[in-house]
């Protein structure tokens, strides 16, 4: 039994005192800056990435995996208090957690909102714990086409997610390419879009760029509103569902978690559009449809699930192929390079307890999102409750002395500025950032891969097409595509997208 | 005639980025071949691509209606927001972290419409002894709390 051993190995890891107080403090960290509105696990992990300095590499990837769960769960917490979504994978918890909380059932929302996490969690850490080895030994075998033909389907599957047009977010997919094709060329040496600045040689900081659009541009479009446009935080009352409740939410928690396991191992997939997925099917399929909308427990149970399973199956191709899946696995993968370890599917072979402590820290790190979340809910409220002119400023803070030590230069704080400014227009001019971040993190990966490519094709295209693995891909991408830019699916997803809004 | 402001100006943002970008490509990076490709290659087909996607979306602007309006822009807190982390970049090697986050945090602070100068302070002292606490004592980052520029001070 090759799983199990393996899975010994990863708790004997996980449960040294050491790993514990660290996954415990990340699941901490997370839920305090995740409850935060406005601020996203991405902004989060970023801020709180040097934290993580000190640590040894297996450490600091359980606390930042934790910091991760964390900050998801917190955003939920926010979501059904006080209908503003902590973080876009949330904004489908708050059109029933909201209006469970308007009648007064906030309690029982918040506990769904986590046992349904729970659940997911443990269904996805399995998961992990079983496909991760068999995909490792595939991705060995993948050539630079197979690689090239993966990240365009990751881009593809990006754009949608986006609200909006398509062709903004193809746009946008190509500006992010170029922009991360800056610094110097590996092959030749030619410094690329410097701008004749030497600090870009080495590229532009990715932590600083999302920081910048993630966090300083949310700021500004929040104070677009005066403070008292937002809701009252709504009453809690009595946490536990009744025995009804928990009737209702088992269909929705398995469907979520399968949902979610599933879409969270595609690239580009992930934690939001799980729980996109896992609400319209909740909603399609039962028996209480009129009830979504106006507080129905299957609309918080599924996609809580849904986002918490697809959250922790991203891990899987970033661990076993080195390829970040979405935004906040490309900074996990830059944490483990400023450790010293070169993520893809090596890391399995050479630092086995790295590899499988983390996967098991994952499970204990939902156990204790439970067992804090729900003594704990009255401390998050509490947080909720600190106006906005004292917590932006603070962010600010944060934001800019988390780059500057990331980095240790005050060249990145200036990227911050300035993507800050452009992420701000960019979401002025309805341009999703998402395939923007994303295409930024696979631009040079995909230069690289198709450059090789054509060399050993002898600069034959079709090389894409007559290898099956690249070929099956790129077949993938072409029907997403199809999908998607058909009317009916288009109209589709602005409704979604409006009553995300709403 | 009524045009999607939002959408026109997405256009003509993607078309100058082509066009700012493949310039860049074209005239200073080597293109090679296709089995080749120099470092100018990916780059321009990316920039011819966008500025294509761009001037698609400048056209179409013009006739599907005027979509939803482009809203306020709050210039006082954008700013001095960009403002304060241009003001932390450029002083915190001097100043060090507490005059340093506190200059930050007060230009930031008074970005909210909201604010008097009693907050203001409050604010950014609490901020200001929070952060020193957390980053200089706690996580003990590299970051001097008195910067060199005091050092003859006292």
């Amino acid at each position: 039994m090759d799983l199990l051993s393996n899975l010994a190995l990863g708790f004997s890891v996980a449960f040294q005192p050491i790993n514990l107080a660290y996954c415990f403090i990340g699941v901490l960290l997370g839920t305090v800056v995740g409850v935060l509105p406005g601020l996203g696990p991405l902004a989060t992990i970023a801020m709180l990435l040097p934290l993580t300095f000190g640590l040894d590499p297996t450490q600091s990837l359980i606390m930042l995996a934790g910091i991760y769960y964390g900050s998801q769960y917190g955003g939920s917490t926010t979501a059904i208090l006080v209908n503003l979504p902590g973080e876009s994978a949330s904004a489908v918890t708050t059109i029933d957690g909201y209006q469970m909380a308007r009648k007064g059932r906030a309690g029982p929302a918040l506990a769904e909102a986590a046992i349904g996490s729970f659940v997911a969690g443990t269904a996805a850490t399995i998961l992990i714990a079983m496909v991760a080895k068999p995909l490792t030994s595939i991705a060995l075998s993948f050539g630079p086409a197979e690689y090239f033909s993966l990240m365009v389907v990751g881009l593809i599957s990006s754009i949608a997610l986006a609200s909006g047009s398509l062709l903004k977010a193809m746009a946008m997919i190509c500006l992010g390419l170029l922009i991360g094709l800056t610094g110097t060329d590996i092959y030749t040496g030619a410094p690329r879009f410097t701008f004749g600045q030497f600090e870009l040689l080495d590229g532009i900081d990715f932590v600083a760029l999302a920081v910048g659009i993630y966090g300083i541009g949310e700021i500004v479009r929040n104070l677009e509103h005066s403070e008292s446009d937002r809701t009252v935080i709504a009453k809690i009352g009595s946490l536990w569902p009744s025995r009804d409740d928990l009737r209702r939410m088992v269909g929705p928690s398995i469907r979520g978690t399968v949902i979610g396991s599933l879409l969270g191992v595609l690239p580009g997939g992930g934690a939001l559009l799980s729980s996109f997925v896992a609400y319209n099917v909740e909603k399609k399929s039962s028996r209480n449809s009129a009830e979504f909308g106006h507080g129905a427990i299957e609309g918080v149970t599924a996609p809580e699930a849904a986002n918490n399973a697809g959250a922790q199956t991203s891990f899987v191709p970033m661990l076993a192929l080195g390829i970040p899946s979405n935004v906040v696995m490309a900074l996990m993968i830059g944490a483990m390079i400023m450790q010293g370890i070169q993520p893809g599917p090596n890391v399995v072979v050479s630092n086995p307890e790295l590899f499988w402590g983390l996967i098991a820290s994952m499970w204990i790190g939902n156990a204790m999102l439970v067992i804090l979340n729900l003594p704990l809910i009255g401390l998050w409220v509490s947080l909720l409750r600190v106006p906005y002119w004292i917590m932006f400023p603070a962010i600010i803070a944060f934001c800019c002395i988390g780059v500057y030590s990331v980095s240790n230069s005050a060249f990145a704080v200036y990227t911050v500025t300035v993507a800050g400014l452009i992420g701000y227009f960019l979401i002025k001019i309805d341009c999703e950032p998402a395939p923007f971040v994303l295409g930024f993190i696979l631009g040079p990966m995909l230069e690289e891969h198709l450059r090789r490519a054509m060399l050993i094709s002898g600069g034959d295209l079709s090389i894409f097409v007559t290898r099956p693995i690249s070929a099956g891909l790129l077949l993938i991408a072409v029907v997403m595509l199809v999908i998607v830019s058909r009317p009916t699916v288009a109209k589709r997803r602005e409704e979604v997208f409006v009553e995300e809004d709403g | 005639m009524v045009i999607n402001k939002k959408d026109c100006a997405a256009g003509l943002f993607f078309i100058a980025s082509g066009a700012l970008y493949g310039g860049m490509a074209w005239t200073s990076l080597p293109i090679g071949t296709a089995l080749r490709m120099g470092p100018g290659y990916f780059p321009i087909v990316l920039s011819g691509l966008m500025a294509l996607f761009g001037v698609v979306i400048a056209v179409r602007s013009l006739s599907i209606g005027p979509g939803t309006p482009f809203g306020v822009i709050p210039w006082r807190g954008l700013s001095l927001i960009l403002l304060a982390t241009v003001v932390f970049a450029a002083f915190i090697d001097d100043l060090g972290m507490i005059p340093g986050v506190f200059l930050t945090t007060f230009l930031a602070t008074m970005a909210s419409p909201q604010m008097t100068l009693p907050r203001t302070l409050g604010a950014s002292i609490g901020i200001t002894v929070f952060c020193t606490l957390v980053f200089s004592y706690a996580v003990r980052l590299p970051i001097p709390v008195i910067g060199p520029f005091f050092s003859g001070w006292w």
